[in-house]
């Protein structure tokens, strides 16, 4: 591929996913204020590996998973840095929602997410936000589609179980609409 | 039918839901990243197809939200005059940005827009005073988002073109428009953390003032009492969106 080949395919690629790269970022950051630097540095990542581009079907996977990657590594150092506060607690789960959001700081939610194993949270984030496959994951998270469904129907499995245990009179949406009226 | 309570439980806790794709679009900056990844490419090989020229030509690709093919790309030079003549208007007056050199990864200061923009931005950043002479002007150019790139002056011609940029033809694109923004963002320069829901009036009064009866406001982001009201503007949709972000 030509280098004048790699510039318009690369240019496609930033004007087709810039927007869902951009949604993939801001879910699973709390600080707003950063996802624009993460954004830049998957999309420089994606141009130094230009030459890696996978076929257009494959391309978004492709670039969630070099999202995934560089959010991964953020959180893990800013984890160092922050071993000692208190709100670690939460984030060390890798859940990583501002604490002065009330509309996410709802106690029966925020209970059902601590109790959330991290990979099984990851798992049905990609399903429930990104509306992944189960191979398009697999590239993401760099594992097998086997491996991704099996450890899917589990995630399931245990979420409904949390969920019966805290949602048994109400559902999540229920108790947000009721937060954001009150 | 009942909704599959984990997909209720994931909508839930998606932040992004309420956020439109313009409002996506304005809080990411294109022309930071081309400017990032042009700052990121290695020195200039030999090579006619080297990496710098490939940046000019990327973001040319990138303004004009267009995908050229590699064909289009052997006849720039075709291209690049078709482009300097592309004039428009200023379509955002929520600011404007001087450039501290004649590229868009050159430092800039982005500032209250107003009607002499190469003054205030000459004043700013103390540009040489062009010689009477000498053939140097500023370069008014459009960003992407329709706001105005003042770049200092220089001897070079179509500059806007060489950017990848539209050449601003001194108009406004709507006047009544202009003046609600500039009125918006004097308002949330004023009120740095606002509440939503007075925030929210203020702009309706602002739009009645302004006779703009077919413009909406939007609240969005966070909506906690704590959070702060912030601006943004969506000109193609008619929508003022007040979003929430954290205090």
């Amino acid at each position: 591929m030509s280098d004048a080949e790699g510039v318009a395919d690369y240019t496609r690629l930033v004007n087709e996913h810039s927007r869902s790269i951009y949604r993939y970022v801001m879910r699973r950051l709390s600080d707003w204020s950063s996802c624009e630097d993460v954004v830049s540095d998957i999309f420089l990542i994606a141009w130094r590996r230009r030459d890696q581009l996978p076929p257009r079907d494959r391309e978004l996977a492709w670039l969630y998973a070099i999202a995934f990657r560089v959010i991964s590594n953020q959180r893990r150092s800013r984890d160092r840095r922050n071993r000692l506060t208190v709100r670690m607690a939460l984030e060390r789960e890798g859940f990583d929602y501002g604490s002065d959001d009330d509309s996410f700081d709802v106690d029966s939610i925020m209970s059902v997410v601590k109790y959330l194993r991290v990979d099984d949270r990851v798992l049905l984030e990609h399903v429930y936000w990104e509306h992944l496959t189960y191979r398009e994951i697999a590239v993401v998270l760099g594992i097998s589609a086997n491996a991704v469904g099996i450890r899917i129907n589990r995630a399931k499995r245990n979420l409904r179980l949390l969920l019966d245990q805290n949602f048994e009179r109400d559902r999540p949406s229920e108790i947000l609409d009721r937060k954001s009226e009150g | 039918m009942s909704r599959d309570p984990i997909e209720e439980f994931f909508e839930s806790l998606d932040r992004t839901r309420q956020l439109s794709d313009a409002l996506v679009d304005e809080m990411f900056s294109l022309e930071r990243l081309y400017s990032q990844v042009e700052g990121a490419t290695p020195s200039p090989s030999p090579s006619p197809s080297s990496s710098p020229s490939a940046g000019r030509m990327g973001r040319r690709m990138w303004h004009r939200g267009a995908v050229m093919t590699t064909v289009a790309v052997l006849v720039l030079g075709t291209a690049a005059a078709a482009i300097t003549l592309s004039r428009g208007p200023v379509q955002s007056v929520a600011n404007m940005a001087c450039y501290q050199g004649n590229s868009l990864r050159s430092t800039a200061n982005v500032v209250a827009y107003n009607s002499n923009p190469l003054a205030t931005c000459s004043r700013l950043l103390h540009w040489p005073i062009p010689s009477k002479k000498g053939h140097e002007k500023g370069a008014l150019c459009l960003l992407s988002n329709g706001s105005l790139a003042v770049f200092p002056p220089s001897s070079k011609t179509d500059r806007c073109a060489i950017l990848g940029l539209e050449t601003f033809n001194g108009h406004l694109a709507n006047p009544e428009v202009a003046k609600l923004q500039i009125a918006a963002e004097n308002y949330f320069a004023h009120h740095p953390c606002e509440s939503l829901s007075t925030a929210r009036t203020a702009m309706l009064e602002l739009l009645g003032a302004n006779g703009l009866v077919d413009w909406k406001v939007r609240l969005t982001g966070l909506t906690s009492p704590q959070s702060c009201a912030t601006l943004a503007f969506q000109l193609n949709s008619k929508d003022i969106d007040i979003v929430g972000i954290h205090r």
